[in-house]
């Protein structure tokens, strides 16, 4: 018996439900866990972007220049 | 309820001070380094590293240069469908072949490079580590532009494999797939294991899903038997170029086109959303100075994104020879989309409270709010698209495109903007150039967007419509497809400027772009920055314990997994982060595609349907290079307007043998399904010559001159069947000997013959030209269905 055979006497609407039931599962899982997540955490997380140049060299001047580049416009012809 | 803004502030400052203590470490150690030049790193116990981005900017560039380019063939093709004198007659800017040049780029060439190039820049920053090998970084880039390169020269060639946002042909595939998985994936990988960041921001997230998925979709919609080096094995013989890069699908018709849209519909899913997403959750709190709204949101949003979007390919694929289970599936999770879309919308959006007296000021924020506006917009959409009742009207039309592009030029295109507009005066060390211009590029660029929209809205609901009204009598009301086209050309001029508009915002971005570059400095500054290492021994992870006394090892476990430790593990380790992802993408995609590749049942047989002739599969194969898809369906739906206009609806099995499928997405001339007999040869000769003369000046087709000069190469033929024979496709006898180029050159006579017969030239200076393998192709399209079965045939041979 070929796996094709085997495979076409199975119910077809099996396949949907138990992917949709991992689904649930593995959502109502997560959704429990970010409740219970304390909030100092996920600020701490939130706020990697934000610092991200944690320590520089002191001779770079890279910072200073890249504070708000855009604000001025002023154009350098 | 919403927290004020005195609490928000004070979370936002709470968290920095947390960050702080965090990096004591490092504070003491900058310390140290203001009092002493950074020579000595080790003493502090620190690493240093400078972040590559010289990487970033080839990317951002090319990303400008090459979206310039996709936009400027989406001018032009769109100018074809609204004056199709534009096409000239050649065959390299037909809109066949342009169509997917113009996607391709667009996808793959420019917002491609986009996401690279953030990438690239926040990864580094994310990690706090330089990409692992700055070889990979390289070769990735030239691979990558590479790629672009050869996909620029052989569409408009024809050397395609015929499936939408997959055109590229088996080189090329193998090309990507090494530069996309190995260079980029594999780099990317590496630089996460060896980061100095303990925890592995969402944006991460977003980038290895992307990377793990694009590699699954890219893969297994990419098999396929390479004609040339089939031709070579089998007959000892060197192919020519055009069939040594031919290659067929090893799925056919239902099953190719399932494997299709789930690629297709993922390629939207992981190529243009969750990058995306991942660059949205970087530079949008970058550029309002302010941290995502809710982390936990984003971690939901994650989870729930990546798990359904995988689901909805078959939406593309209702009402047509697709089992309606499938169908049904991909659209119930389309709408289930709703909701993670929207969440990561919402996160966006509400990430500017408090700033957003800024947007009004701040043309980089301003890119921002209307790409996150239009994610929201395109979201909402598409699974409005997905329902059945709906996509009955709009599938086929313009209405699909207008999506589409609501959701690339709008989402894709001002995120990659202000993008490029916050990173590059960084990377270049340099103010930019004008602020005036930025607000100027954006105002065109939105201007561009509604004007191509709202027109192609309208065609699409127009021609929806009209397709299917009846009058009085219960006749169809525009029973001449024509109709439903030349109403639209009013439209399509909008379409145009829309473009145009689009494209002028875009070359005002370069020379802005340009000019900032000018003004930087004569040499790069390359900042050391400082970061303790990572080891596992200063893992500080909570180790979950069991607060029960459980008889049972499970109550233990389960008391373990409630206390949810479990997550931030995972948020902290790459390779296991990446395996439960492909995990998730694979749930959906086994759902889908085994039952339809295992049960026999969900395409049942047509006994008369039989495979292509030589001469037929020969003029598919042109029919496929020149791109007809684009334009023409394949695919009768079940409906009284459909078939009173093109015939009996398509059944399953009469594409068993269609490597690959050619169903189409959208009708700018009609259904071809049951084109077979319904014309002369002559008719159809005519046609490709110039079809306004068959049509008083009104359709929009482009002639095909060419396709009268060229000949058939008789012989490659043979590469060809032994392709499809090697795939299941039954040919029997005419695989022995010359059987298969004498049976091809037969029926070319015949045709050319007829073809006379009916006030043609003459049949010598046809038969052998590649218009007549295209006619035989065409004759042949849906006719199997109504042929004698083979018992009533044997019956009146019978008698």
């Amino acid at each position: 018996m070929s796996l094709t055979e085997i495979v076409s006497f199975l119910e077809l609407s099996v396949f949907p439900s138990v992917a949709l039931v991992f689904f649930l599962t593995a959502f109502l899982a997560i959704l429990w866990r970010v409740l219970r997540q304390p909030r100092s955490e996920t600020d701490l997380a939130a706020s990697i972007p934000l610092d991200d140049d944690v320590v520089f060299t002191p001779r770079v001047s890279i910072k200073e220049k890249s504070t708000d580049m855009t604000d001025k416009g002023a154009s350098h012809g | 309820m919403v927290p004020s803004t005195t609490k928000i502030h004070r979370r936002q400052h709470d968290a920095h001070t947390n960050r702080k203590r965090v990096h004591t470490v490092a504070d003491q150690a900058e310390q140290a380094i203001h009092a002493d030049a950074p020579s000595h790193p080790d003493r502090s116990g620190l690493e240093s590293f400078v972040y590559d981005d010289k990487i970033v900017r080839m990317f951002a560039w090319a990303t400008v240069g090459w979206g310039i380019v996709a936009m400027l063939v989406g001018v032009i093709i769109a100018l074809e469908l609204a004056f199709p004198k534009a096409n000239l007659g050649i065959s390299f800017i037909s809109f066949g072949r342009l169509r997917p040049l113009h996607t391709n780029a667009a996808i793959f060439a420019f917002a491609g490079n986009g996401i690279f190039a953030g990438i690239y820049y926040s990864t580094q920053r994310l990690c706090k580590a330089r990409m692992w090998s700055d070889m990979l970084s390289k070769l990735h880039f030239w691979g990558w532009q590479l790629i672009i390169l050869s996909a620029a020269i052989t569409l408009p060639l024809g050397i395609t494999q015929g499936k939408e946002y997959a055109e590229l042909e088996w080189p090329i595939d193998i090309m990507i797939a090494v530069v996309w998985l190995v260079f980029f994936g594999g780099n990317f990988m590496m630089t996460l294991i060896h980061r100095r960041e303990r925890h592995l921001y969402v944006a991460l997230w977003f980038y290895i899903a992307t990377i793990v998925t694009v590699t699954v979709l890219h893969v297994f919609n990419n098999l396929w038997v390479p004609a040339g080096l089939v031709y070579f094995f089998e007959h000892g013989q060197i192919p020519s170029p055009e069939l040594a890069l031919k290659s067929y699908p090893i799925y056919a018709g239902v099953q190719d086109a399932l494997m299709q849209w789930w690629y297709g519909h993922n390629a939207v899913a992981f190529f243009l959303t969750t990058p995306f997403l991942g660059l949205m959750y970087y530079f949008l709190p970058k550029a309002a100075e302010r941290p995502v709204f809710s982390y936990k949101l984003s971690i939901i949003h994650f989870w729930s994104l990546i798990f359904i979007y995988i689901w909805a390919g078959p939406h593309h694929l209702h009402y047509t020879a697709l089992p309606e289970w499938a169908s049904t599936l991909g659209m119930v999770f389309s709408v289930m989309l709703w909701m993670p879309s929207w969440g990561g919308m919402i996160n966006g959006l509400l990430t500017l409270r408090g700033a957003w007296n800024r947007v009004a000021s701040d043309p980089i924020l301003k890119f921002f709010v209307i790409g996150v506006t239009f994610y929201g917009m395109s979201t909402f959409e598409g699974p409005l698209l997905s329902i059945k009742s709906v996509n009955s009207l709009s599938h086929y039309t313009d209405w699909t495109i207008a999506h589409v592009h609501s959701g690339t030029l709008g989402w894709n295109g001002f995120m990659i903007f202000g993008m490029l507009y916050w990173m590059m005066p960084r990377l270049f060390q340099a103010k930019l150039y004008s602020k005036k211009l930025c607000v100027l590029h954006f105002w065109i660029g939105t201007l561009g967007i509604v004007a191509y929209i709202l027109s192609i809205y309208a065609a699409g609901i127009t021609q929806g419509l009209m397709w299917r009204a009846f009058d009085a009598n219960g006749r169809l009301s525009y029973p001449a497809f024509i109709e439903t086209v030349t109403i639209l050309i009013p439209m399509y001029w909008v379409r145009v400027l829309g473009g145009l508009l689009y494209l002028a915002g875009a070359l005002i971005g370069l020379y802005n772009l340009y000019m900032t570059w000018r003004a930087r400095p004569a040499k790069y500054e390359e900042p050391v920055h400082y970061a303790p290492a990572l080891s596992k021994n200063d893992n500080n992870d909570p180790k979950a314990e069991s607060r029960l006394h459980a008889n049972t090892a499970l109550g233990d476990a389960g008391d373990k997994f409630i206390q949810g430790i479990w997550h931030r593990s995972l948020e902290r380790k790459p390779v296991k982060f990446t395996i439960w992802v492909l995990v998730a993408v694979l749930i959906g995609s086994i759902v889908e595609a085994v039952p339809m590749f295992l049960i026999s049942s969900n395409v049942p047989t047509v006994a008369t349907v039989e495979p292509y002739t030589p001469l037929e599969l020969t003029g598919r194969d042109i029919y496929v290079s020149e791109g007809c898809y684009n334009c023409h369906s394949q695919m009768i739906r079940p409906f009284l307007w459909e078939t009173m206009r093109y015939g009996e609806y398509s059944k399953p099995g009469e594409f068993v043998y269609d490597h690959p499928f050619q169903w189409g997405s959208r009708r700018i001339g009609p259904d071809l399904a049951r084109e077979g007999g319904l014309r002369t040869n002559l008719w159809h000769y005519r046609h490709f010559k110039s079809p306004q003369d068959l049509t008083d000046g009104k359709s929009i087709m482009p002639p095909y001159p060419w396709l009268l000069k060229n000949t058939i190469n008789f012989d490659e033929i043979r590469g060809r069947v032994d392709s499809m024979a090697l795939l299941g496709v039954p040919y029997g006898d005419l695989l022995l000997d010359d059987n298969t180029v004498e049976a091809a050159k037969q029926q070319a006579r015949e045709i050319a013959v007829e073809l006379e017969s009916q006030g043609g030239p003459p049949a010598m200076e046809t038969w052998d030209k590649k218009v007549i393998a295209l006619i035989a192709y065409l004759q042949r399209m849906g006719t199997d269905i109504s042929k004698a079965p083979p018992a009533q045939k044997a019956e009146e041979g019978e008698q």
